[in-house]
């Protein structure tokens, strides 16, 4: 009998092992979202520009400390820095403390694991691993938006163009790729609206950056929203230089945007295989 | 002559004279080498071999002692011989492995190989002449806690060549368990009945990350994104059942969904049925198979075409012949669809009998077809084509229109006097060249026949005359164009020496010369090893092991091959 219950122990396992069974809608993913409209574009740049996906949740009592770090960077390097909050893994589950706001997406959470980005608070920058990970404490985060900035090659501008259609609720994105040398790889284009002067509860161990334990009255920036466009096909194949892609998007607005005049829409373009980061632009709206 | 020879083996057989007990336990061995020197011949399209010289070889280690066991076999490609993947350019240990067994365990660590079943959801083998080897390097645990039941579980990631496996998530995770029950071992009372059934099941689970795959409408340049599942779950049932003369063989398999790239990226859910049902008496042997195969192509890449890191096998249903004008047009397993008969009778006309003559004759039929099985398929996007859809339905039963294959052929074996024995072998063979990825080619219809004539010399010699004819009235591209026609003599002494010389010849080509294939060839066997030269000219040409391919191109020189064990 002991011998069967010790061979039993084999076949438990087996049923964590399941099957992934993909629903009939999302076999074939259709470009929701990608549409034959246009707005002018109204946006244009031709710098290289740095990502900041600051990974934080109300409870991670040091986020207070990288928020303020990326205030800092916004300051420092201006237009050339696009920061991004990701509210995600079990310190931005929301609960009653902090009245059941929820910051959360489902590709937040999906990136968090992808890079790694599990101990709060932690940056990745552009994408790029730093020797054999991603995450970048926020101590050194000016450091090496400083390194990028300086040995990223320029391979290609976005220049945007929003428009807001408040009877639909959806944002009209309007994106022109416009590329200045020769890609090898194909890529993907993220679009994704944040939302920032979102008053909240914020734990916070740290008196140099508010009240401790926590902070009631603490203002959430570039909080990334759902309704995200993510992991679009810009192209499928390398791209020659002088070539200008342009598409044009159609976002749901997240019906938990508090304040549409406070969102910005971040568009990233970057490479299919490595996932870095080639370039980024924001947009008001 | 013979000092010449002795001296080859000093350097190739020397582990003949090797001391076999080390520390308590046992060691043996073996080796091979493949060495191979081809010319450019434009006329039979065999390409310049820039190394002058092509090499495999390998050498397998075994150290065993008592419950404990281990082993290596070290593999070298320098380089790869005509037909082989570059890929397996290099040589290193390709296989190492330690195993013990205690108590009511046997577990394995490394590197294994292993079949569940008939192996419809997971066989991991190595063909060594197809260049194909799935071996897992993992885990591997075989339990018998009762007598009757034995449960396997294995985990592991499948060989790709010389690449790091681990190093990559390029390479999927095989999971698996497979539980066996013999009712007459476990039963006591029934334990010695004529009626002996067994059954079994097992369960496979591919990991591999999602990917993101993209297809481009072409009409409108819209991008779609197809999903991947992660985790892609076999299943198998099967029985064994035998009551006297009669044996009954049936196994069921489902695949869940699993796009890849041997599919088209489709959904639809695999299938596979075997079923075998035979009958064996002195004198009279009868068996009769039948299987469906719908989608059951299984790899550990989703992305992988080829013979490498197939997670299961699905045997064809026809026979494996020798003579080489009958493997002509072999058949290659329709992995994403196919339908198969065959049907074996092998009777033995008694000895003093009328037809059976003084020493008996044997007589052996054999009958198989391959057909696609049915699709209804799903409404075409003419820009998406299938892709990212469920492709199409298919009904169980339900047998294709196109046929793939299909053979008749007869076989008389008879020993005609002491001196003389006499095979006579005929085949009519309907090729349809989609088998092997050629669609929209002819269908081939052959009719091929063999006479073997062995005469008996004295000394334990002896000399044997082979004729072969194809005659065929369809070209097939350049593999086999017309008619052929083979002969071969060969002399044989004692099963320790042999020199034979063969021409094969395409006389019925229509365009272009007529070629003649020849070859001499000589061998020679000292105790366990042996050592085989032979040159010629080899015709381009494809193989086929238990359904599984590989090309064989052309060449023009000397092949040699040297085997040895301990």
């Amino acid at each position: 009998m002991k011998k069967i219950l010790y061979s039993l122990i084999l076949i438990l396992p087996m049923f964590w092992i399941s099957c992934d069974t993909i629903e009939d809608d999302q076999k074939l993913v259709y470009p929701k979202g990608q549409t034959s409209e246009t707005t002018p574009i109204t946006v244009s740049s031709s710098e290289q520009k740095v990502l900041l996906e600051d990974y934080t949740g109300w409870k991670c009592v040091n986020c207070p400390r990288a928020a303020a770090k990326a205030t800092e960077m916004i300051t420092k390097y201006g237009e050339q820095l696009v920061v991004m909050s990701v509210h995600s893994t079990a310190f931005a589950i929301p609960s009653t403390g902090n009245n059941n706001i929820d910051f959360r997406t489902e590709y937040g959470e999906k990136w968090a694991t992808d890079f790694g980005c599990t101990s709060l608070p932690t940056g990745i920058i552009n994408r790029k691993k730093l020797g054999a990970s991603y995450p970048i404490s926020d101590a050194d985060w000016d450091s090496e938006i400083q390194n990028v900035i300086n040995s990223q090659e320029h391979i290609m501008d976005i220049n945007l163009g929003a428009e807001y259609r408040s009877e639909d609720k959806q944002i009209l994105v309007s994106t022109e790729n416009v590329f200045l040398k020769d890609y090898p790889s194909s890529m993907l284009i993220n679009i994704v609206v944040l939302e920032s002067g979102i008053v909240g509860v914020q734990y916070n161990s740290d008196p140099n950056f508010g009240t401790t334990p926590k902070i009631n009255d603490f203002v959430f920036n570039h909080v990334l929203r759902k309704n995200g466009l993510i992991d679009y096909s810009l192209s499928l194949e390398g791209v020659a230089k002088d070539t200008k892609i342009n598409k044009n998007y159609l976002i749901d607005v997240d019906p938990d945007i508090q304040d549409i005049s406070k969102c910005t829409i971040v568009v990233f373009v970057s490479d299919s295989e490595t996932k870095e980061v080639i370039q980024a632009n924001e947009i008001h709206l | 002559m013979k000092k010449i020879l002795l001296a080859i083996f000093l350097i190739t057989g020397s582990f003949n004279g090797f001391s076999q007990d080390i520390f308590g336990g046992k060691v043996t061995g073996n080796f091979q080498m493949d060495f191979q020197a081809s010319k450019e011949d434009t006329i039979i399209g065999a390409e310049k071999v820039n190394e002058k010289a092509l090499m495999n070889a390998f050498t397998n280690i075994l150290y065993t002692n008592g419950d404990f066991s281990a082993g290596m076999r070290f593999e070298a490609y320098l380089n790869p011989i005509l037909g082989f993947d570059p890929q397996y350019k290099g040589a290193g240990l390709a296989y190492r492995f330690a195993s013990y067994k205690k108590d009511y365990l046997e577990i394995t660590a490394g590197n294994y190989y292993e079949q569940f079943g008939n192996g419809l959801i997971f066989r991991s083998y190595e063909e060594r002449n197809l260049g194909l080897d799935n071996a897992m390097d993992g885990l591997k645990i075989i339990a018998r806690p009762i007598e009757g039941l034995a449960i396997k579980g294995i985990i592991g990631k499948q060989r790709y060549y010389w690449e790091d496996i681990w190093a990559s998530d390029d390479f999927g995770l095989v999971r698996g368990l497979d539980a066996e029950i013999s009712l007459n071992s476990l039963i006591k009372s029934i334990e010695t009945s004529p009626f002996q059934i067994s059954f079994g099941g097992s369960f496979v689970s591919v990991y591999e990350k999602a990917e993101d795959r993209f297809i481009i409408d072409q009409t409108t340049g819209d991008i779609f994104k197809v999903n991947t599942p992660e985790n892609i779950a076999s299943g198998a049932a099967r029985m064994q059942i035998s009551y006297k003369a009669f044996n009954l063989n049936a196994e069921y398999a489902k695949k869940g969904q699993d796009p890849n790239a041997v599919n088209g990226y489709i959904f639809h859910e695999g299938e596979a049925a075997y079923l075998s049902l035979g009958y064996a008496a002195k004198g009279l042997g009868i068996n009769i198979s039948a299987k469906r195969i719908d989608n059951m192509s299984s790899k550990s890449r989703r992305n992988e075409t080829g013979n490498m890191l197939n997670v299961n096998y699905l045997p064809a249903l026809t026979r494996q012949h020798a003579y080489s004008l009958f493997a002509m047009y072999p058949y290659a397993t329709q992995v994403n669809g196919e339908m198969g008969i065959q049907a074996d009778v092998i009777y033995k006309l008694k000895k003093n009998t009328f037809l059976g003559g003084n020493y008996g004759t044997d007589l052996k039929l054999n009958y198989s077809r391959a057909m696609s099985i049915d699709q209804e398929f799903v409404a075409l996007n003419p820009a998406l084509n299938y892709e990212g859809t469920d492709g199409y339905t298919s009904s169980f039963f339900k047998v294709g229109d196109e046929i793939y294959f299909e053979e008749l052929n007869f076989e008389l074996s008879k020993k005609i006097s002491n001196t003389y024995k006499l095979s006579l072998m005929y085949s009519y063979q309907t090729f349809n060249p989609i088998a092997i990825g050629h669609p929209g080619e002819e269908f081939i219809y052959a009719n091929i026949f063999a006479a073997d004539l062995t005469q008996r010399l004295a000394k334990k010699s002896s000399l044997r005359y082979e004729l072969q004819l194809l005659l065929t009235e369809q070209n097939y591209g350049e593999l086999a164009a017309g008619n052929w026609i083979q002969g071969t003599i060969e002399y044989n002494l004692g099963g320790k020496f042999f020199a034979a010389v063969s021409d094969q010849w395409n006389y019925g080509k229509e365009n272009g010369e007529k070629v003649h294939y020849y070859n001499f060839s000589v061998g020679y066997t000292h105790k366990t090893s042996r050592i085989q030269l032979s040159y010629g000219k080899q015709r381009e040409g494809i193989i086929c092991i238990g359904g599984v391919c590989r090309m064989v191109p052309a060449s023009n020189g000397l092949f040699a091959t040297i085997t040895s064990s301990f």
